[in-house]
């Protein structure tokens, strides 16, 4: 069982039925809500400070792609370059409704990006996700 | 002074109150008055005195002061001009003094520096932290700083390095007031330490190269003891070797030492000069070699130390005394402390022997009087002696290495390899040959030639001996036999017995005999009046008076006389005495003399003029008609002349010439001029005979004169001679029109033979005339003179040629003639014509050329680059805008014209074209006058001679229209593609605005279950919101389905079965067929498969499929039927049929395809699905097709590519 996800995604409604998703399918235990890249960085500087207890480090990262303040991509960058230490235990998952080419492809060759997840995170998504983290056991 | 009031000054002890006192005890205090006075003058005189003291203090002090306002002057001086700098700086650091030569050194003045800079500001940035980190702490500590190097800058911002001494001055509390600094320069030192510091770098490379090499030389010691160490061994080898060898040595080998005594040797040294080992031993180099004593030993072995090595030859004395040749090889070795000489023997006795041998031949060689070659195989001279060489006027060196070939005529290559293998098969062998001196003449030389071999050396050694000379001689008498015997004299050798003991032919003929018979013949048998007797008598006689000459009859072998003339004498031949003489015969000559006296009287009176003329040019006699022809009147006028006077020609010499020439040939037949008495000259025809009369010679001479005969034929000969060789055709016609005579020109030009020609008549060369014709002609001839005109002739084969005539009239012979001169002018006009017409279409060229780059404003050029002149034509002029005469050179105009930019390029694009290509194209831009800019392409050809350009010619055209054009083409692109590329992001972006919402709509819809006990109209609504949003996100996938097969990217081809497509298409869609009852037949049996992209496949089915029950026919079960087909190119063909409602093709024709283009108003329909199929199948290179009849059915016929 999976404890935490990080959610990021600016649109309440997604945010709403991600959380739904999550919850139907149990397929974790606790979910924070990030609204745009900036906030999620926050919070991994607060776990990085103490602030916040590695309790509640989230061992996947649901990623938009098209959000205000710091979309998606920027994220990426700033987690990869400030929290080193945290990139290799955390799963990201860009969930996106993009269609450009170059976001499935950058998503492909990045290697700490799992899966380019097309919306929305319904069962079929999730059972993706397992079955590519190799937690099938649990559903 | 003694008046108290003058007290006023007085002491304070003298007040009013007691001048009472003072008066009262005046008396008796008169005394002390008196003292007191006494004691106030003390006291004046010592204030004076103080006084006194005090002004001579003052003096002395205002001398002092001046002395010190002098010093003060000299230490400022001092100070300020000092050879070190001085400045005085404030507890902060500000300099409050400085002196001049520290501002000089700086280049500051006074006002830049006083109170307004510290002195560590001016200091370089490392002197800065230096100040900071040593110089100001330490002064803090110390009070003082001595020696600290800095680097000052200067106003020019250049350096200064000082070294700086610093005391700082305090007052009680501690409290810094003042710090006075001394700067010296130590520029000059600086750069000594900076040498120093080389120095010492470089001394302590070399240092450690010292080291290393010392390190190396160690290591090289150890290699060289073991390199010794290998020597010594192989010396050890080498020993043993020696001394085998020495032992065993086949050449005598012996050493001797200083004292001349014989250290050591080997067998054969004894051996050779017959001692024993034993006895050798004690013998001295004196023993052995006679040309030594004790004085030429030590010189030689002075001189051997010296040298090491030296090769005497001298004689060395046998046992027996006999002496033997030798060269001896005399090596200096040193043993240990033994010194000795070690000498090769080599005995030279048997090559001296050679030598001496040699020597003699060589000389032999040389001096023999007898040439004598030594030839190679190759025929080159490989050694000649001097005769040889003389013998052909070579010298011996010139002759060296030529070849026999070159020298000898009667050889080449072929014949001298014949002579060669013959000598060398016969050893030896003689010829005759005639080598070619080196003047050219040829000499006879009969050669002995032998074939010698030499080592390798193959010779042919030959002996020549020169028979020029003899041969001469031999010639010589083969000729004077041959003249003895075939002369027609008679001749004949007498002995004193009167016996014919040799005579000629002549002899024999005379006296009817043949030679054979003639032999044995005595005197007698042919003079009967002759016995023995006289005989012998007129032998005696004849010896007496050698020379006789007399007339004799002989009797002939037939009997009969003839009269001879003997001449006859007496010679010593072969050591005999001989009677030699000749018989002429004069039997002819005394008929002569009688026949003569007859003919005199006729050549008296002939016609032709005769003369005899002696051998001296005098007349011996001549008729009246000679005297005549020469203009005199009698015989006696001419009789008073000679030859000389007829012929001016003559001079003694060229008369005796005639003579001898006359006397050899007896006649000569020829014409000459002659001058008569009158001066006049003639031609006289002369046959002149050299006659014998008796004993005179004379030339009889028949004259004729010839003069007016002469003239004519040679004008005769010249005409025709003319006439034959000219090139214009000359013919002579009759009056009748038949040829009367023609020359070779005339019948070649017309294209017959000679004899063709003659046969001819005047109408066969002009078929226009008649006899007609050629009579009126001949009159106008007849009157004219002469005519001339062009006309047509007729050649053999009936061809026409046009000929230019000129016609005369001649009267020959009392004959009329029309002679014609024919000029063939066919050829002319032909060529004419043809220059006319080349000149005509080179105007035509080039006017067309010029039409051309007119029109195509082209512009043409020609650049000579040896002048480096070019040309340019009009064109180019106005491509670039110039006009003639605006530059110097048309060079400088195009340079100037050229595009900043472009003409660095250009120059150095031709240069490098100019140097290895054959042409030369470019573009580049230029700009006019007007700074407007044009493109000018251009194009030319290299000519080169010997690889060396000389001239480019070549066109230019303005391409400014194409290039502009291309800019805007370019620009337009770029434009396209960037609009495309934001379109795209564009088409992104929305469609993932509109997704991300859409999706969040399909999520709820798949959440919401609505309860029961919700309204109906509610439960509608919702299932209404259901459904739209569910279309809406098919249609939006649809489009994002269409834009992703047009980027057409990652497809990836399979081989698909058709079987298992369908399966999977119809298995999703079966309850769909099931409920609307469709019948599917489907048979992929003839192309079971097919390269596609899975999903488009999969795609078309289910698109063509849905759409077959989407649409139908209302009235029936659908059944669809789907078959493939191969065509005949290969590729295959997929075909759905179903029995729907159709389409309208008259409408839909071209729009089936197209986007969201619906036929029907069904509600199911998006108008997509046909849209994505045609994407997908025409993006892989295949079509799609439609045929459709409404209320029958549609067939949609796929072929895959």
């Amino acid at each position: 069982m999976i404890n935490t996800v990080l959610s990021i995604e600016d649109d309440k409604v997604t945010q709403l039925l991600n959380k739904f998703h999550l919850n139907a399918n149990k397929f974790c235990t606790n979910i924070i809500v990030a609204y745009n890249g900036l906030e999620a960085i926050d919070f991994f500087k607060k776990l990085d400070s103490g602030e916040v207890s590695m309790e509640s480090f989230p061992e996947i990262i649901f990623l938009d792609l098209n959000m205000p303040v710091m979309d998606g991509w920027d994220f990426f960058k700033t987690f990869k370059r400030d929290f080193v230490q945290f990139e290799e235990k955390t799963k990201i998952f860009i969930l996106s409704s993009s269609i450009n080419p170059a976001d499935i492809e950058r998503a492909k060759n990045e290697k700490s990006i799992v899966a380019f997840l097309d919306k929305p995170l319904n069962a079929s998504n999730l059972k993706k996700v397992i079955n590519l983290l190799g937690l099938n056991e649990h559903i | 002074m003694t008046e108290i009031t003058d007290f006023n000054f007085a002491e304070d002890d003298f007040t009013a109150a007691n001048l009472v006192k003072l008066e009262l005890i005046k008396s008796e205090k008169e005394l002390d008055l008196n003292n007191l006075a006494e004691l106030l003058n003390q006291v004046v005189a010592k204030k004076v005195a103080k006084i006194s003291q005090e002004k001579d203090e003052f003096y002395d002090k205002q001398l002092a002061s001046k002395e010190l306002a002098s010093k003060e002057l000299e230490l400022e001086t001092f100070y300020n001009q000092s050879p070190c700098g001085y400045f005085s700086t404030d507890g902060n650091g500000i300099i409050t003094k400085i002196n001049n030569t520290l501002l000089v050194w700086l280049g500051y003045s006074k006002e830049d520096i006083i109170g307004k800079v510290t002195w560590q500001s001016l200091l370089s940035v490392g002197g800065k932290m230096y100040f900071e980190t040593h110089y100001s702490p330490l002064l803090q500590m110390q009070g003082f700083v001595q020696e600290i190097s800095f680097e000052m800058v200067k106003k020019d911002n250049s350096r200064l390095p000082i070294l700086i001494n610093t005391k700082q001055i305090r007052d009680e509390n501690g409290n810094v007031q003042v710090n006075y600094s001394t700067v010296f320069e130590v520029s000059q030192r600086k750069s000594y330490e900076n040498e120093l510091l080389i120095a010492k770098r470089t001394a302590e490379d070399q240092n450690k190269l010292i080291h290393e090499t010392n390190e190396k030389l160690l290591v090289s010691e150890e290699e060289l003891k073991s390199t010794i160490e290998e020597i010594e061994r192989l010396n050890e080898n080498l020993n043993e070797l020696v001394e085998y060898t020495f032992k065993n040595a086949s050449i005598p080998i012996y050493f001797v030492s200083e004292d001349a005594s014989i250290y050591d040797f080997n067998d054969i040294t004894a051996e050779n000069l017959g001692y024993t080992s034993k006895e050798f031993h004690k013998l001295k180099i004196y023993d052995l070699d006679i040309n030594y004593d004790e004085k030429k030993w030590a010189s030689e072995w002075a001189q051997l130390k010296a040298k090491k090595k030296i090769t005497i030859e001298t004689q060395q004395k046998k046992k027996d005394g006999t002496l033997i040749d030798v060269i001896i090889t005399a090596n200096y070795v040193k043993y240990g402390d033994l010194e000795l000489r070690c000498s090769f023997v080599l005995d030279i006795t048997e090559k001296k022997k050679l030598e001496n041998e040699l020597k003699l031949i060589d000389f032999t060689f040389n001096n023999s009087a007898m040439p004598i070659f030594l030839v190679k195989e190759d025929s080159s001279i490989y050694n000649i002696n001097e005769a040889a060489a003389k013998g052909l006027a070579y010298s011996q060196e010139e002759l060296k290495g030529k070849k026999i070939i070159e020298l000898d005529d009667n050889f080449d290559e072929e014949q001298w390899a014949l002579h060669w293998a013959d000598v060398k098969a016969n050893g030896s062998k003689t010829i005759e040959t005639n080598p070619t001196k080196k003047d050219g003449t040829i000499s006879d030389l009969i050669i002995n030639i032998n074939y010698l071999k030499h080592g390798d050396l193959e010779l042919l050694c030959s002996y020549a001996i020169d028979i020029t000379e003899k041969k001469k001689l031999e010639q010589q008498l083969n000729l004077l036999d041959y003249s003895y015997k075939h002369t027609d004299s008679a001749m004949f050798f007498l002995d004193r017995d009167g016996l014919y003991i040799d005579n000629n032919q002549a002899t024999a003929n005379l006296l009817g005999y043949s030679y054979e018979e003639f032999r044995g013949k005595t005197a007698m048998d042919i003079n009967p009046l002759l016995t023995k007797e006289s005989w012998v008598k007129r032998w005696e006689e004849l010896k007496r008076t050698p020379y006789q000459n007399f007339d004799v009859k002989l009797k002939r072998k037939d009997g009969t006389f003839i009269d001879v003339a003997v001449t006859t004498n007496i010679i010593e031949l072969n050591d005999k005495i001989v009677n030699f003489g000749f018989y002429r015969d004069i039997t002819e000559k005394k008929k002569l003399e009688d026949n003569l006296k007859l003919s005199a009287f006729t050549i008296d009176n002939a016609a032709w003029g005769l003369a005899y003329i002696k051998a001296d040019g005098t007349i011996h006699n001549c008729n009246l008609a000679f005297a005549k022809l020469y203009g005199n009147t009698s015989v006696e006028e001419v009789m008073t002349k000679t030859a000389f006077d007829f012929g001016s020609a003559y001079t003694t010499d060229t008369w005796k010439q005639y003579w001898d020439e006359l006397k050899q040939k007896k006649n000569l037949h020829y014409i000459v001029k002659r001058t008569k008495k009158d001066g006049t000259i003639v031609d006289m025809e002369i046959n002149a005979n050299m006659i014998q009369f008796g004993d005179l010679e004379l030339n009889c001479v028949y004259v004729n004169d010839v003069t007016e005969k002469k003239k004519g034929e040679e004008r005769l000969k010249l005409s025709d001679y003319i006439i034959q060789k000219a090139t214009a055709a000359i013919y002579l016609l009759k009056l009748d029109g038949s040829i009367y005579d023609f020359n070779e020109a005339a019948y070649t030009m017309l294209g017959y033979t000679k004899e063709e020609f003659a046969m001819l008549s005047q109408m066969d060369l002009d078929h226009q005339i008649n006899p007609a014709i050629i009579a009126e002609r001949f009159e106008v001839l007849r009157r004219t003179g002469h005519l001339n005109f062009q006309a047509k002739m007729v050649k053999k084969g009936g061809a026409l040629i046009d000929v230019e005539k000129t016609s005369t009239f001649i009267v020959y012979d009392g004959l009329e003639l029309k002679c014609s001169f024919i000029t063939e002018i066919t050829e002319i006009k032909k060529a004419q014509s043809e220059i006319y017409s080349v000149n005509e279409l080179l105007q035509r060229q080039t006017n067309r050329l010029l039409l051309a780059t007119k029109s195509a404003k082209l512009g043409i050029w020609d650049w000579d680059l040896e002048n480096d002149s070019i040309f340019w034509d009009e064109g180019m002029y106005e491509l670039y805008g110039i006009t003639a005469n605006e530059f110097k050179t048309l060079k400088e105009g195009w340079i100037a014209r050229l595009h900043e930019e472009d003409r660095a390029k250009i120059l150095t694009e031709m240069q490098l074209n100019l140097k290895n290509k054959n042409e030369f194209n470019s573009e580049f831009r230029i700009v006019w006058r007007d700074s407007s800019i044009r493109y000018i392409g251009t194009s030319g050809f290299i000519e080169r001679v010997d690889g060396k350009a000389k001239r480019i010619i070549g066109v230019s055209w303005d391409v400014t229209m194409e290039k502009e054009a291309a800019l805007e083409k370019e620009t337009l692109l770029k434009e396209l593609v960037a609009n495309n590329l934001e379109l795209k992001q564009f088409t992104y972006i929305t469609s993932h605005n509109l997704r991300a919402p859409l999706t969040n709509l399909v999520s709820i819809c798949d959440i919401i279950q609505p309860e029961t006990g919700i309204d109906e109209f509610t439960m509608q609504l919702i299932e209404g919101f259901k459904t739209s949003t569910y279309n809406l996100n098919e249609t939006l996938n649809d489009l994002i389905e269409v834009l992703i097969i047009k980027e057409n990217r990652s497809i990836h081809k399979d081989l698909l079965t058709f079987e298992e497509i369908f399966k999977k298409i119809t298995e999703s869609l079966s309850m769909s067929l099931l409920e609307k009852k469709v019948i599917i037949n489907a048979d992929f049996s003839v192309a079971h498969s097919v390269v596609f992209v899975n999903e488009y496949l999969e795609s078309v089915f289910l698109n063509l499929l849905t759409n077959a029950i989407k649409y139908r026919h209302p009235d029936r079960d659908p059944i669809i039927t789907i078959r493939t087909s191969r065509e005949p190119d290969g590729d295959t063909k997929l075909t759905f049929t179903d029995n729907g409602i159709g389409i309208n093709m008259a409408l839909a024709k071209d729009k089936i395809f197209g986007l969201y283009k619906r036929f029907h108003n069904n509600s199911d329909s998006k108008g997509i699905g046909l849209y994505l199929i045609h994407s997908q199948i025409t993006t892989l290179g295949g079509k799609i097709e439609v045929e459709s009849e409404e209320n029958i059915g549609t067939t949609f016929t796929i072929t895959f590519k």
